[in-house]
């Protein structure tokens, strides 16, 4: 069955060569500053645990050694993000969330330095591939979360091919050493890129004096002190339950005999199904599958041959196409795809691929490389796909219902349902442009990158027009809590401040709210909520709590315009 | 009546007595085994493994438990396969019920069960032999997926601390020996530091392949593969332990056992028998294989 999660087992073997490399790079580092005498011994480990109360991370290297200088002992805690690139030329969008869950862990592992004071604690960060194809301003903000920054790729070039072929064919580590030394012996491309690593880490170390990054520090104290001011308050876990909104709305609309009393559940898989409508064309059709292969049959009868069959079942009048379009993409493998962007056709991206009118040259494009996955899979006549599509068609659809119900961008029921609510109780929720409110984090301030302004976001105004608080509402699958949270500490922590002359000040003057939804049995991370609080965010897991907040901001503001 | 679980400890007790405090261990893991249903088909494996170690008692073999599980019983529980880190999931996570990788990789490389003979060791493995699959990708052949329930390996393993992270193991068999070192990591290929070897190839003398409602055609299947990816010259004793009445006659052996109509002294008379001819079988391939030589 097609899916989209074997391509990560692909990203796994790469990130696997990844880590190994940067490994070699850092041995062969301490190893020289062993023997010119700056340090005395060392130890690299990987995926090393750093745990604290408001982190429970896994960082990609740990370097712990003693410097002869100081009689100090050094932790080096390290950390990889691979940009592979894509035949677009543009940045990843999903990249956005491991970015900013990498700067949250570069500025929660601060807090070491205050703890031990004995010690020297110092963070690298590696970006590896073509930096280009990250946002730039990741770029800029790494600098100010990290010690030291370190680009090993260049513009083009697949360094990720080139380091397979050098350690795949090696079976042990011993090697793969030998084939990096030979790399840089022989000034290969992975040589030279090895050396270009070591001057870096030698410069900053021997020359800078391992630097720190000083508005990294100044995040850390921003985060200290929220963890300071919130100390007595920490939730209790156990009188903890999730409204689970997600869940139920799901329910409702996929579950034959589910009864469900609340009506703004009802209200809320309304919008869901107006938003997306592939769910109620992905519902009716698989009740009328027989109906369906009728109707493209027709089409077949028409066809003069396959292109031409393809390429109208990819143009078939709406709704149908949200479901042919779908088949056509996994019809010949019952492997994973790739992710849609890796169709590298210009202008096509996840939003608009199943949904959208595309040029000639677009859907020719598409339809080509439709074609030629086809016949890799035997499927050379109208007939022959005709057939594939009345046997496999079914269920395709049904499964990529049942994950475009539990995943995809635009499906929000969470949020819907928590705006209905509010409007229910008298608020109004808007949108930030509405308040001319820009909901740009402060690493806008910090590079001098363009930063896009974070979306999902929406204002409560009470009945008077009073901005009285920003909210955000989401899902919280268990297994994913903790990197949800760090996600969203990034916004918050962005959101909250504003960074002016080399200092950050608070900004806003309402709370950030973030509604938790998550399943009623669900049992979150304490660490992973305080992490969260710890970045600016107030955190509720119903309406009532959510609304008793508000009133309080309302009466506080009415109070203060006394 | 049908059988449950903890009528099938209770005979894994009474065959091996010795594995007593093992079995007996409480914890998340154990229960696993002795407190789910039988479908899992955990505790089959388990009270297979009490009767092999009886029947080797029994010959007078001297029969072994290594020093690892008396300390840690819950490893006594994990798969004889080294712990990896597969795709889709989110970042380093697989510690299930929070066993320290060190341990998992330590328990991956240490038979269960060890049965010394005059001139050699068998080691009793559960659900695959580490070594064996080092060896094969370091002769370049593909991964493999199949492995028995229980398998028995001719030669000895040791297996030390190294370094920080990392794990020293040595191999000695009739057919040669090899050693390396483990880099304790959850890695999506096998962390191997580094290996040398001058095996010829290693020996399976048994597998026993457990199952509480396997079909004949499937289990023929299943054997199939098992002996194309670690049989050689000559081929192992079979054993299949089935709880269906269903024979698979490409096996040496069926052990029928009936876990729905619940007589459990059948169930141990049964066992018991035919693993007590598995066993005989087991040993004879031993001996032609020193005439070989």
């Amino acid at each position: 069955m097609p899916s989209h999660m074997g391509v990560q087992t692909f990203a796994t073997e790469r990130n696997s060569q990844v880590e190994f490399f940067v490994h070699y790079i850092l041995d062969k580092f301490f190893t020289q500053l062993c023997s010119d005498g700056y340090i005395v011994d060392f130890t690299i480990s990987s995926q090393k645990h750093y745990i604290s109360e408001i982190a429970s991370d896994v960082w990609d290297h740990y370097v712990s050694t003693n410097q002869l200088s100081t009689g100090r002992p050094l932790q080096l805690w390290c950390q990889t993000t691979c940009y592979k690139g894509n035949g677009t030329g543009k940045p990843e969008p999903n990249k956005t969330y491991e970015v900013r869950e990498t700067l949250v862990e570069g500025i929660s592992i601060r807090q070491l330095s205050h703890l031990d004071s004995g010690t020297d604690i110092r963070t690298v960060h590696f970006t590896v591939g073509d930096s280009n194809y990250t946002y730039q301003w990741f770029l800029g903000m790494k600098a100010a979360s990290f010690d030291k920054s370190i680009y090993i790729g260049k513009r083009g070039y697949d360094i990720f091919g080139i380091l397979n072929n050098l350690l795949a064919g090696a079976f042990t580590e011993d090697d793969k050493y030998i084939a990096l030394d030979n790399s840089v012996d022989l000034s290969e491309d992975v040589g030279i890129f090895i050396k270009y690593a070591l001057g870096e880490l030698t410069n900053w170390f021997v020359t800078d004096k391992m630097k720190k990054s000083s508005i990294a520090d100044l995040q850390w104290q921003l985060v200290n002190d929220e963890l300071a001011s919130n100390s007595a308050n920490w939730p209790n876990i156990s009188l903890l339950n999730g409204t689970d909104i997600k869940g139920r709305a799901n329910r409702l609309l996929f579950e034959e005999n589910y009864v469900e009393p609340d009506q703004l559940i009802h209200k809320t898989t309304a919008l869901l199904l107006a938003k997306k409508p592939f769910l109620s064309s992905a519902i009716e059709a698989v009740a009328n599958w027989t109906s369906i292969c009728d109707q493209l049959q027709l089409l077949a009868d028409q066809s003069f041959d396959l292109n031409n069959f393809i390429l109208s079942l990819w143009n078939v009048k709406p709704p149908l196409h949200l479901i042919t379009r779908r088949i056509l993409l996994r019809i010949h493998t019952d492997n994973s795809i790739a992710y849609v962007q890796d169709l590298d056709i210009g202008g096509i991206s996840e939003h608009n691929l199943y949904a959208g009118e595309h040029s000639d040259s677009q859907s020719e494009n598409i339809c080509f490389q439709i074609l030629t996955n086809l016949s890799r899979a035997n499927i050379n006549t109208v007939d022959e796909l005709m057939d594939a599509f009345t046997k496999k068609g079914k269920a395709i659809i049904n499964r990529a219902r049942w994950f475009e119900a539990k995943n995809g961008t635009q499906l929000k029921p969470s949020f819907e349902y928590v705006e209905l609510a509010l409007q229910s109780a008298g608020f109004d929720v808007v949108s930030p442009k509405t308040v001319s409110f820009r909901a740009v984090g402060y690493h806008n301030e910090i590079v001098s990158d363009n930063v896009n302004p974070y979306t999902n976001l929406k204002v409560v105004c009470d009945k008077n027009h009073n901005i009285i608080a920003i909210i955000k509402a989401k899902f919280f699958r268990v297994q994913e809590f903790p990197r949800r949270c760090k996600e969203e500490a990034f916004v918050g922590l962005s959101l909250k401040y504003s960074f002016n002359n080399g200092q950050f000040v608070p900004r806003l003057k309402v709370p950030l709210i973030m509604f938790i939804d998550m399943a009623g049995d669900c049992d979150p991370p304490l660490h992973a909520l305080k992490r969260l609080i710890c970045f600016g965010w107030n955190i509720v897991f119903s309406i009532d709590d959510l609304i008793s907040q508000l009133n309080d901001q309302v009466e506080s503001y009415a109070s203060c315009s006394k | 009546m049908p059988l449950v679980a903890s009528d099938i400890k209770a005979l894994a007790i009474e065959l091996f007595p010795r594995l007593s405090p093992i079995i007996s261990f409480k914890s998340e893991i154990t229960r696993s085994t002795w407190e789910s249903s039988l479908e899992t088909g955990k505790a089959v494996e388990f009270v297979s493994l009490c009767a092999l170690a009886e029947s080797a008692n029994r010959l007078g073999l001297t029969v072994k438990v290594p020093l690892l599980f008396t300390d840690n019983p819950d490893l006594f529980y994990l798969r004889n396969i080294i712990h990896r880190h597969h795709g889709a999931q989110p970042g380093h996570e697989g510690a299930t019920f929070n066993i320290p990788l060190q341990d998992r990789f330590k328990a991956a490389l240490t038979p269960r069960i060890i049965i010394e003979l005059p001139d050699t060791f068998y080691g009793v493995y559960r659900e695959g032999f580490p070594i064996h699959l080092i060896q094969n990708r370091y002769l370049g052949r593909p991964e493999y997926l199949d492995r028995p329930d229980i398998i028995i390996i001719e030669g000895a393993i040791y297996v030390s601390d190294g370094v920080e992270n990392e794990l020293d193991f040595s191999y000695f068999s009739t057919f040669g020996n090899c050693n390396g070192t483990l880099r304790i990591k959850n890695d999506i290929t096998i962390p191997i530091k580094s290996y040398k070897t001058d095996l010829s190839k290693i020996l399976t003398v048994g597998i026993i392949e457990c199952s509480v409602s396997k079909g004949r055609e499937r289990a023929e299947d299943q054997l199939n593969r098992y002996l194309k990816t670690f049989a050689s010259n000559p081929a192992p004793a079979t054993l299949l332990v089935n709880g269906i009445s269903k024979n698979c006659i490409a096996y040496d052996y069926n052990a029928i056992i009936s876990l729905k109509n619940g007589d459990i002294s059948k169930i141990k008379h049964e066992l018991m028998s035919k693993m007590d001819m598995f066993i005989v079988k087991l040993l004879k391939i031993s001996t032609d294989v020193q005439e070989y030589d």
